[in-house]
């Protein structure tokens, strides 16, 4: 009876929840879905019992970026919002503004398939190993090489990572 | 051979594009909810499943020391006001605001002004801010805060090499403020007794870069309004400037900083990296090196550098941020440093890719440049100089000798270049034109992003005194003509 379970609670909460939220918005580009899903993420993991779940960090994003996906419709026409913001502040008298890429880039990522979206936040602003993603997706650890592969690839070929290489090289 | 060379590069790209997007995900503009709001918080506790938390708590600990952001987000917590206080209009209203604050007597607690330093950008440094008692910690209050201590500035609070022309000679003087905020311009309005009386252009220029730094330090607000009674600011017998001034208005720098991302493709291989800081590396320079230390001699280690003209690390307004990969440092520790311009470091590792990453909260984004160095192999990342040494096409930097300084006649010529084989020409004019002396140095990497540090020793014929100019530049490798050219004064020391 040592730790009070609310504060303990809490602290999963402190820890997990900025960059859950921020992983969602990065998913959907809707501050409200994402909210939505966040907060639903852990009345979930509430709910199944925090003590069973192994990787609190990747399952909450799973099971948050599933609450996200679930509402479609918002999520799309958040993004064409999302799109015209991007498009408006990255205009061509600015070439390599900042914060304009990284529109561009959280733009690109929002164009990958669902599943692809989720894994790629997971891998890089998770940091998650093939063999994790693996478990938190369900899928076989070749199939996570394959996803992210193929996902990497298109924001390539979005010319994202050229533009962000060429930068200085005027 | 070359399929390694290619993977090698595919890995790269990851380790950017990773780095970048982790980047992007993290510095979205959002409001959080605090715990006490949270859903789970506020619902009725409807389980009665004991948590085993000791478990769950070395599961999260496992996770989170894998994650790339691990550092990013132990740093985000106190700077997450100044996060919110920037523009977020497009942003839905917040669910739930975070409890507001009460009404209190602002402490007299150091705050962060800046003062100016001739031919160098302001510096900033810590003084005793006022007691507004009785007063809320509105931005206004602030901004009243950091003028009125700016104005009471003087003696120690002034760093060493730097003046506060704001409150020059007016140690008994009044000071009268109005400070409006709308968006993220404020307008100032200051009356003093005894009036502003600069006696130079410069002088007067210097006033206004000291106010409009000591201004826009309020995180949220970039551009401001000087007024003194509704009128131009009155700056004695010289020229109010109009309209709202960021920071880059009054920066004293011919040329602007580049924001964006570059990499080195040098030499990826296992490094073990160390850090070391020095404010004062050249005049107006900071330099922040890492030594690399697992590669063969002369040879440039691969990086990564982006530049952001924005931040959300501790009193940063602007953000640089270097990726080594396969790089390893077990000995820098993030922390808030409060040396400027550097304010705040921290240190991050991806395991998704192996590489270190270095975020450097800046005040401002001066002109930077990333320098290849070796004996030993550095990585330098300089931040600003003198303005009069840096060439107008950012190719070629002097760092030594100073600007209108003094040296002797033998004296080490240095700096930065990025030219084409590396290759930085010298010449030393007399008081009348007359060139005495010519030369050039090899710079450590030649024409790309990144910079080749250069050095010379120069012997002056002993004949010569007074003042000299000397000239720095590059010949066209196309038609032979000086370009990239840098000039200063200096004074030869007789005897």
């Amino acid at each position: 009876m040592a730790i009070d379970p609310s504060e303990a609670l809490r602290q999963l909460y402190e820890r997990e929840y900025p960059r859950l939220l921020r992983a969602l918005t990065a998913m959907g580009g809707d501050g409200d879905a994402a909210e939505d899903a966040a907060q639903e993420a852990f009345v979930k993991a509430y709910q199944h019992g925090v003590e069973r779940i192994g990787r609190p960090a990747a399952w909450l994003l799973v099971v948050g970026s599933r609450e996200l996906f679930r509402h479609h419709r918002r999520a799309r026409r958040e993004r064409d919002r999302w799109e015209a913001a991007a498009q408006a502040s990255g205009g061509a008298s600015a070439p390599f503004d900042a914060a304009a890429d990284r529109a561009d880039l959280l733009a690109a990522l929002r164009e990958l398939p669902e599943r692809q979206r989720a894994m790629v936040v997971a891998r890089f602003y998770y940091g998650l190993s093939y063999d994790e993603l693996a478990g938190a997706f369900g899928v076989a650890g070749g199939t996570v090489g394959a996803t992210l592969h193929q996902a990497t690839a298109k924001l390539r070929q979005l010319h994202l990572a050229g533009k962000l290489a060429r930068g200085a090289m005027r | 051979m070359k399929s390694d060379t290619e993977k090698d590069e595919t890995e790269l790209e990851d380790t950017i594009l990773g780095t970048a997007l982790a980047r992007a995900i993290e510095t979205q503009p959002l409001r959080e909810t605090a715990f006490a709001s949270s859903r789970v918080a506020t619902r009725p506790a409807d389980r009665t499943r004991p948590f085993v938390w000791q478990a769950l708590g070395v599961a999260a600990v496992i996770v989170v020391g894998l994650a790339i952001g691990a550092t990013v987000l132990g740093q985000r917590r106190t700077p997450e006001a100044a996060v919110a206080t920037q523009p977020v209009a497009t942003l839905p209203p917040a669910q739930t605001a975070p409890a507001s604050t009460t009404p209190v007597a602002v402490p007299p607690i150091p705050v962060t002004v800046f003062f100016a330093r001739t031919g160098l950008p302001p510096v900033a440094a810590q003084v005793l801010g006022h007691a507004a008692t009785g007063s809320t910690n509105t931005p206004s209050d602030q901004i009243a805060n950091r003028i009125g201590a700016l104005w009471d500035a003087s003696g120690s609070d002034v760093p060493s090499g730097a003046q506060n022309l704001f409150a020059h000679g007016a140690p008994n003087g009044s000071l009268d403020q109005a400070i409006k905020i709308d968006g993220t311009t404020a307008t100032v309005d200051i009356q003093t007794d005894p009036p502003l009386a600069p006696r130079t252009t410069a002088e007067a220029q210097e006033i206004v870069q000291q106010l409009v730094y000591t201004v826009t330090e309020e995180p949220g607000i970039d551009h401001v309004v000087l007024l003194s009674g509704g009128k131009p600011m009155a700056l004695g017998a010289y020229a109010a400037p109009t309209g709202p001034l960021a920071r880059w208005d009054v920066a004293g720098y011919a040329v602007k900083a580049f924001t964006g991302a570059f990499q080195l493709d040098g030499t990826s291989a296992p490094t073990q990296l160390t850090t070391s800081y020095a404010r004062e590396a050249a005049p107006g320079l900071a330099r922040f090196t890492i030594a690399v230390s697992g590669l063969p001699a002369h040879t440039a280690p691969a990086f990564s550098v982006s530049a952001y003209d924005h931040s959300n690390m501790p009193g940063a307004s602007a953000e640089l941020e270097i990726t080594v990969p396969q790089g390893e440092d077990t000995t820098t520790v993030a922390a808030q440093v409060d040396q400027p311009p550097l304010r705040s470091i921290a240190v991050g590792k991806s395991n998704a890719v192996p590489a270190q990453t270095y975020r450097l909260g800046l005040d401002h984004l001066w002109p930077w440049r990333a320098v290849v160095l070796y004996d030993p192999t550095r990585i330098a990342i300089d931040i600003g100089g003198a303005p009069s040494a840096i060439s107008s096409d950012q190719n070629v930097v002097l760092y030594a000798p100073a600007p209108n300084g003094e040296v002797g006649h033998t004296f080490t010529l240095s700096g930065a270049a990025r030219t084409f084989e590396g290759t930085v020409n010298y010449r030393v004019l007399d008081d009348r034109e007359n060139a005495v002396l010519y030369g050039y140095a090899t710079a450590t990497v030649g024409t790309s992003g990144v910079w080749g540090g250069y050095d010379a020793t120069i012997a002056l014929p002993a004949s010569l005194t007074g003042n000299v100019t000397v000239e720095v530049f590059e010949v066209s490798p196309k038609d032979g003509t000086e370009t990239s050219k840098v000039a200063i004064r200096v004074k030869v020391r007789s005897g």
